[in-house]
This record gives C-alpha cells, structure tokens and sequence, in this order.
C-alpha cells in the first residue's frame, strides 16, 4: 500500500506543475478552507500517527503539547538532519517528491500557527537542500506559500537551512541549538522545545516522513488513517533497506507486513544477494538492537515477526528490535560481527558532542576495545569491559545517543558472544576468515 | 580586512540573515561559514572567520566554536577535490574498506593527508545516508554511489581533467 510514495513513479514528479497536475495540494486547500487548526490537530491525534524520525512518539499528543502564550511566535521545524546509518528514507522522499513534504508543511504550520516554518537539512545534502529551496519557490510564486494564503489570512513561509555535518543534531534540542547558530550541544529538558524552543519560543520538531504524512491524513481523515496498519502502528512506512540484500532501496510498507516477506518477497529487498544465507539484521536504524536470523523472522515466542512497532520490539532488548527510524541492514553469513559493531562504535565516538562524561569517554573506550578485538589484540576479559561500558553510559547522558552508541555493543555482546570469544582465541585465524552463520541459521530456510 | 564577500555574496548573505528573526542573525552562521569555505579554496582561515564574525555581529570566538564542531568546516587547508569516503558499518560491509585501500594506494596518501600537488584529499567519514548505494563517497556536493575500482579511476581522471580545463581558461 503506498500513501506517501504512490505518485513517485511520476515523471517529474519533482516539479510543481506535475505535482499540482496529481492532485497536489488540494489536501492543503482542504485544511485551509473548511478546518480550523485545533480540527487539523484532532485528525492527528485520531490518526495514530507515530513520529517517523525513530522514537515512535504520537504525532498529535506532541502538537498538543505546544504552548500558546499570546504574542509570541510558534515555530515549527522540520528535522531532515537523516543522519542514522542504514537510514536514507528521508532522502528519498525529498528528493522525489518535494511537495509533498512542502504541503505536509503548509497543513502542519496552519495547525501549530507557525509563520515561519525551517527545514534543518543536513549539509551533506547539498542537492537535495537545492531541490527543495527550488519547491520552495515555485510553492510561492503559486500562492502557496508567503502572505495571505488562499486569501484565508494565514501567512505561512518556509526556509531551507542547511547543517554542516553532525550526527547529533537530529537530536530535537541540538537540531534547535544549531539552528541557532551555535555548537550541537543538546539541552538539558525540562524545558521542552514545546515550551521553549528555538530563540526561546514554543516550537514542534518533526520528522519529515512525518510532516508528509499528515497529508495523507487529512485527505483520508484521521479515523480512516487509522485503520491501516496493525493495533498502534498505524499507517504506512518508509523502510530504507541495505546491506546484502538483492534490491537495496526505499520502500513504503504499510505497518503490517511480516519481517520475512519484507525481507524475501520480490516487491520489496528481493531476499539475500549472492545465494548467501541470512545471519543478522538491525532493523531499525544502527542504534537499535542487532538480531540474529532466528529471532529476526520469529519472535521468541515463535510468533511471526511483523513490520510493526509492537512486533519487532516484542520480547524487550532481550530477543527484539526495534522499528526506530526504519534503516533495515542485512548482514549475511560471510559478515563479521565484530568488525560491524566497532564501525558503528566509531561511528557514535566521531559523533558525540562531548558535553557528557559517560558518552564522550564512554564511547571512546567501546571503539578502542572493539579495534582491539576486531585487530587481534583483545583479551577474554574485553567482552566483560565492554558490557560494564557500554552499561555505564546507558541512561547516563543528557540526550538518547548515549543510549544509542551502547545499545548496538549490548546486543552484539548478547545475541554473538561466542563469535567475539572466538575472535579472541583465534587472533590469526580471524583476521583471515570470518566466523561465519554458526548456530544463527534463519529457521525459515531450513523449512524452504 | 583583507577577506571580503564579493557583492553577489554580500546579497545572499542578507538574503539567508532575513530568514531569521530580527536580532537572531547568529542563525545565518552555518550557511554563511559554507560560504566562505567556498571563497576560500574549501577551508575557513582565522582571517575569514573574523570576517564572518563581523558581517554577522557575533565575536570572534562564536564563530570558532562552530567551526570547530561541524565536520564539513575545515579549519585546515584540504585539496581542490575532497575525497569524503564513507566507512561506517552499511558501507563497510559493502566493501568500503577496499576503495578507501585502492584510494590510498592510487593517490599515495592515507586519509586526513592531501596529495603534494595540492590536487587531492581523502577523508574518511562516517554514515552520508546513501546506504543502500553503498559504498560511496561525497565529492564536493555530489555523492558518487556504487563505487568500484574502475569508478575510482574514473573519478579521478574526471577531476585532473576538469583542474586542467580551469588552469587553461
């Protein structure tokens, strides 16, 4: 089912003629017409809509939470800072089909009552900040964009503002930080950017597969939203696959399809590339838990894992995921655990702002260890350091990307224990060959 | 002050300052340092960021606590081309490690090193969001994904022949 990607296919779908030619901004002209901003937030929050950006938090109950105060601005902010490895959706999508994150933005903004709207792109998108600026313009120069919109009152303008490289402002308060011209240090909440935010006024901060979505949510209504989708994941995703997998892409799911046919079916990854057999996956962007294949496709519980909020965290940081951002990486048989998880934790060293201890040494110690261990130099009593390391920073940092460098450390020690003890015997051998699929056989080959 | 924006520049500085709050000025900084990396051979000079800092009424030290925090701020001289490989798990797995090797190789420089012509830099980054075009590298401000060997030399040879066409005109 595709709500967000279903005019993609278009040719030059990118341009506003096209765009307004299929429909475009009709969904906005129906919000600015005939509904009132609070009747906008109310089909939100019927909506279900769950941030898309990772935390999976509802979209309506944020916007509700944006405070009022009379003569002040509220502002709202697009997060397009896709920094997550493994996470390329968002990309996708604005480069694509930028109006419709444009029209996402005009019905959100006339809900919040934000005049100037910002989308804080990350600098490496240098031409996808280009596509937009250009959306941007054609928006205005159609009247839907600026002063008085459809004559209605309501002046709404948006604003490209491009990041200069950081992990760490995707994180809402560094994103509003770096928006103000300073470091990404992430602010300590209370105060939350619904209270004060960006130049010390009340401020929403959105994904922008979410900010899009709400167009396929006031077309459809809330209530009609609401029943695609399985329980509290409600609706459609975008999943940016990669890895080996024989079609690494975009894909819009709708919030039900089961692991396994993501993974296998043809219309999505098209199973895995080179006859390989699967071994692992993270599901949800690198900071969420690593699964190997037998607790990827079946709970372990032994029910049928689905593409769902629910599902791929059912069973806890035990024997689940989590659907985070929607980065799906595939690791087959000949991918080297340990290898993969010190690239992610220099990925999280490069990227910590330094402003808490437990994070700024934390994963500093992680990388190191895990170059020692992937290199041939580690000892038995590594794995352990890593685990007390990795613990010590868990809840201990001002912002998630504490929690976000030690979980992926976490899960690796927990599901592939045997493949670091193995590293650590076997120095020589292991830089010469991999460890291989052992005992993490996907269940569902065997029966194939 | 021997630096300045050129009128061009000068009127889309006061195009992106307009974007912000009256006052708020500061919140120009990152796109307005993106300029001047682009005046300055793709690096930002004390001289140029004192520049900055002046054009956008902030002192000095704003200015520098930026430019040191954000990865696409050079506070160094780097090559004409930058060679922005990515090594994070998506594209290592893909092989990433043998095209930054093959790179090195090539070029005779380890990353964070620039050729002695002044022609190159290699760089290896951390996660660009172009995992499933894995691997890949940024080179000025486009990506070049699917990379392979062949791409490489491809690549390279693409950018001798563009410097060459520049020095000649």
């Amino acid at each position: 089912m595709k709500l967000l990607l279903k005019n993609a296919h278009i040719d030059g779908i990118r341009y506003y003629d096209t765009y307004r030619k299929n429909g475009g901004y009709t969904v906005a002209e129906k919000a600015l017409r005939t509904m009132t901003p609070d009747a906008v937030t109310e089909e939100v929050k019927k909506s279900g809509l769950r941030g898309r950006g990772g935390a999976g938090f509802p979209t309506g109950m944020k916007w509700s939470f944006l405070a009022k105060p009379e003569g002040v601005p509220r502002y709202l902010v697009c997060n397009a800072d896709e920094s997550e490895p493994g996470t390329f959706k968002d990309r996708y999508l604005m480069e694509t089909i930028p109006h419709l994150l444009i029209e996402g933005l005009l019905i959100s903004s006339f809900a919040l009552g934000s005049n100037n709207t910002y989308i804080y792109i990350r600098g490496e998108y240098a031409w996808v900040a280009e596509i937009l600026e250009q959306a941007v313009a054609e928006a205005k120069a159609n009247g839907w964009l600026g002063k008085n919109i459809l004559g209605t009152g309501f002046d709404c303008m948006v604003h490209v503002h491009v990041g200069a490289g950081a992990y760490i402002c995707g994180e809402e308060t560094a994103l509003l930080e770096s928006l103000e011209g300073k470091r990404g240090n992430p602010r300590i909440k209370p105060p939350f950017p619904a209270i004060k935010g960006v130049w010390n006024c009340p401020t929403v901060v959105n994904n922008v597969e979410t900010l899009a979505t709400i167009v396929p949510v006031i077309e459809s209504g809330g209530e009609a939203y609401a029943k695609i989708g399985i329980g509290k994941s409600t609706g459609t995703k975008l999943i940016s696959a990669c890895g080996n997998i024989n079609k690494p892409g975009v894909y819009e799911i709708e919030l039900k399809v089961s692991v396994e046919e993501f993974l296998y079916s043809d219309e999505y990854c098209g199973g895995i590339a080179n006859g390989k057999r699967l071994k692992a996956c993270i599901p949800g962007g690198s900071s969420v838990p690593i699964l190997p294949a037998n607790l990827l496709l079946k709970t372990a519980k032994g029910e049928q894992r689905l593409m769902t909020y629910e599902s791929l965290s059912d069973g806890g940081f035990e024997t689940g995921s989590m659907l985070g951002s929607g980065g799906f990486i595939v690791y087959d048989e000949d991918q080297c655990i340990v290898r993969n998880t010190m690239t992610l934790a220099r990925f999280y060293h490069h990227e910590s702002c330094g402003q808490c201890s437990p994070c700024r040494e934390g994963t500093g110690w992680l990388e190191k260890i895990l170059h020692h261990i992937e290199y041939g130099k580690g000892k038995m009593k590594d794995i352990d350091l890593l685990w007390s390391v990795q613990s010590h920073i868990e809840g201990n940092t001002i912002c998630p990307l504490g929690d976000a460098a030690a979980w992926p450390v976490a899960a690796a020690i927990r599901h592939f224990r045997d493949e670091f003890e193995w590293h650590i015997e076997n120095p020589y051998e292991a830089q010469r060959r991999n460890y291989g699929l052992a005992h993490y056989a996907d269940p569902m080959e065997a029966v194939a | 002050m021997s630096v300045q924006f050129s009128e061009q520049k000068l009127n889309r500085v006061k195009e992106l300052v307009s974007h912000y709050p009256d006052g708020k000025q500061k919140s120009a900084l990152i796109p307005v340092l993106h300029l001047a990396q682009e005046e300055n051979e793709g690096w930002l000079s004390v001289e140029w960021m004192d520049y900055v800092a002046s054009l956008l009424q902030v002192t000095p030290i704003e200015v520098y606590e930026v430019a040191t925090f954000y990865t696409m701020l050079n506070t160094k001289p780097v090559g004409k081309y930058v060679f922005e490989v990515c090594q994070t798990g998506p594209c290592m797995i893909k092989g990433s490690s043998d095209i930054i090797s093959y790179i090195e190789e090539k070029l005779s420089i380890k990353p964070g090193e620039t050729t002695k012509d002044g022609m190159f830099t290699l760089k290896t980054v951390e996660c660009l969001g172009a995992c499933g075009y894995a691997p890949m590298m940024q080179l000025g401000k486009v990506y070049k994904e699917h990379l392979t060997k062949e791409k490489v030399d491809a690549i390279i040879e693409e950018c001798r022949r563009e410097a060459q066409r520049i020095m000649n005109n």
